[in-house]
């Protein structure tokens, strides 16, 4: 697997924002295209022939090569409950989120303790990494974000050799977020990573998305992704980074700990009471697909997991 | 038969107002308005609504034990029998829809998943309880008949218990995505709690104690109309407006 082969120029410029916007617009231009056929055949002769565009054809694919998910799929389905639990609600109700200024504050167990400004993450060396997310929900998507590798900004800090994990923590907003109102929930909304685990090239500290600024409802300004691991690991909107020496609580193992276990590797082999494990839906495609050990990164990760039970430590 | 079925307009809300959701479901699924994940959506919302019509039906025998509105109780039938139908476009989407009727994948994922089989257990009963509700089996089964449909309460305690599995959340710490299975264990309790006898037999004593008092109330309040009254009709439209 030659994951490192990544596109050198951002989607942005490969892709004009008009070829990846969205499906609806595509089924819209599909439509008007057949009434323009239509109309032909009725010897009405059409203004102006739309161009049909194909989903996918943007010709983004990850590793594995299958195609990047359109921009309008990846921004109008998302699990962000301090907004709402309805996914496709999420969009609505995070625009105009306040996300700037923003602050994020690095320190605990570091030499260097600092708190960045948003301007300065965006200054850290982008890259484009297409990367597929699986929710523990059974679906997954692939998505082109645009990023640095949390390594070189934990570099900057200076871990000391007492910090074993890496603590994060999503804004609490009760102004902007109307589903911190809701009971039943932890907040504010706190993930955890290895410190070796963070440290692996594949977790990153998402900025943009097709080589754009990233939308609210995605976790703007700055979310993590670490694509072996179930989305809901992929932190958003963080305010805080922690080193710490203990394993941080985390929210959703906090909620339901036989469910959620701080690791949460993709993994279709670890039985878990509820959701479908083994396999997932692409988001686009019809059939469901198996689902990858570590979600198809396990070259990259299987090193950090040697000599652990991936079942007792899912 | 069909002329008493006639005289009960609430069966006949129920049943016109009992397929819209489908209508409306199936309408948003083929014009992609279910989100990127149609099919997982539509199998929610069928589940959904399945769990609503077994908790509305469930509600008929409390509201009557309540309000001593006896229609209510011959609406048991047809919202059973809408939960049962919901619930086999629920398992039909998830089944079908969703795995293709592969039940290679089907196996790989659900095999090992208890709320698979709750659910499976919730259809088993509801589909008994649907097969036996006509009046047919009614004299069949004689006495049978009402403990068997008794059996509507273990398929609505089976279903919640399925709904808490699958949500994401747990119902015993009270954390997570809980409402639902929450709301759906409040109706079911209240039901059940009401079908205690002597809770039963207390409700309806104290039921009757108000309805007495209202209607001894109404009594004095015309008696003493009619005291007052004298036969003249612009009285009459004084006292209506008061």
């Amino acid at each position: 697997m030659n994951f490192k082969k990544i596109p050198a120029i951002p989607s942005s410029e490969i892709t004009p924002r008009e070829l990846y916007l969205n499906r609806r617009q595509f089924m819209k231009l599909a439509g008007s295209a057949s009434a323009a056929a239509l109309l032909a055949a009725c010897g009405v002769k059409p203004t102006e022939q739309p161009e049909v565009i194909e989903p996918g054809v943007t010709g983004l694919k990850d590793e594995l090569g299958d195609p990047a998910n359109t921009f309008d799929d990846i921004t109008h389905y998302n699990n962000y409950y301090e907004f709402t639990t309805d996914k496709a609600g999420v969009a609505t109700l995070a625009e105009g989120f306040p996300t700037s200024p923003w602050q994020v504050k690095v320190g605990g167990l570091v030499q260097n303790p600092k708190t960045y400004d948003i301007d300065d993450l965006r200054a850290f060396p982008q890259e484009e990494r297409i990367y597929r997310l699986r929710c523990v929900e059974a679906w997954s998507l692939v998505i082109p974000w645009t990023g640095f590798p949390l390594a070189s900004l934990l570099a900057e800090v200076e871990p000391m050799t007492s910090a074993k994990y890496v603590a994060f923590t999503t804004k609490v907003d009760y102004d902007n977020m109307p589903g911190l109102q809701v009971p039943f929930y932890p907040w504010p909304y706190t993930e955890g990573l290895r410190l070796d685990e963070a440290m692996n090239d594949l977790a990153i500290l998402v900025t943009g998305l097709y080589g754009e600024d990233l939308p609210p409802q995605d976790g703007a300004p700055i979310r993590l992704a670490v694509p072996w691991k179930y989305g809901f690991k992929s932190i958003k909107s963080i305010v805080n980074i922690d080193l710490v020496e203990e394993k941080p609580a985390t929210l959703w193992n906090t909620v339901a700990p036989n469910e959620y276990g701080f690791y949460a590797n993709v993994n279709p082999l670890v039985n878990h009471p509820r959701w479908s494990q083994a396999t997932e839906r692409r988001i686009g495609e019809t059939k469901r697909r198996e689902t990858l050990p570590f979600n198809g990164y396990l070259e990259q990760v299987q090193s950090l997991y040697e000599g652990m039970s991936l079942i007792s430590n899912y | 038969m069909t002329t008493e079925k006639a005289r009960n307009p609430l069966r006949t809300a129920v049943n016109i107002l009992a397929p819209m959701p489908l209508a409306v479901l199936t309408w948003a699924y083929f014009t992609d308005r279910l989100t990127i994940n149609p099919i997982q959506a539509a199998t929610q919302w069928a589940g959904d609504i399945a769990i609503i019509f077994l908790m509305l039906c469930l509600l008929c025998s409390p509201v009557n034990t309540l309000f001593d509105v006896p229609k209510v109780l011959k609406l048991r039938r047809p919202l059973g029998l809408w939960s049962f139908y919901y619930a086999c476009v629920h398992m039909l989407s998830y089944v079908g829809l969703d795995y293709g009727f592969d039940f290679r994948l089907f196996n790989l994922d659900n095999a090992d998943k208890p709320y698979v089989y709750l659910g499976l257990l919730t259809l088993t009963l509801l589909s008994a309880l649907a097969f036996t509700s006509y009046k047919k089996w009614k004299v069949i089964l004689g006495k049978g008949w009402k403990r068997l449909h008794k059996l509507v309460y273990v398929a609505g305690a089976v279903a919640v218990w399925h709904l808490s599995l699958v949500i994401k959340g747990d119902l015993l710490s009270l954390m997570g995505n809980i409402w639902k299975p929450l709301a759906a264990g409040a109706v079911l309790l209240l039901a059940l709690i009401l079908r205690i006898p002597p809770v039963k037999a207390w409700v309806i004593q104290e039921r009757r104690k108000i309805q007495a008092a209202v209607i001894n109330r109404r009594v004095a309040r015309t008696k003493q109309a009619a005291k007052v009254e004298t036969p003249s009709p612009a009285r009459e439209i004084n006292s209506g407006e008061g």
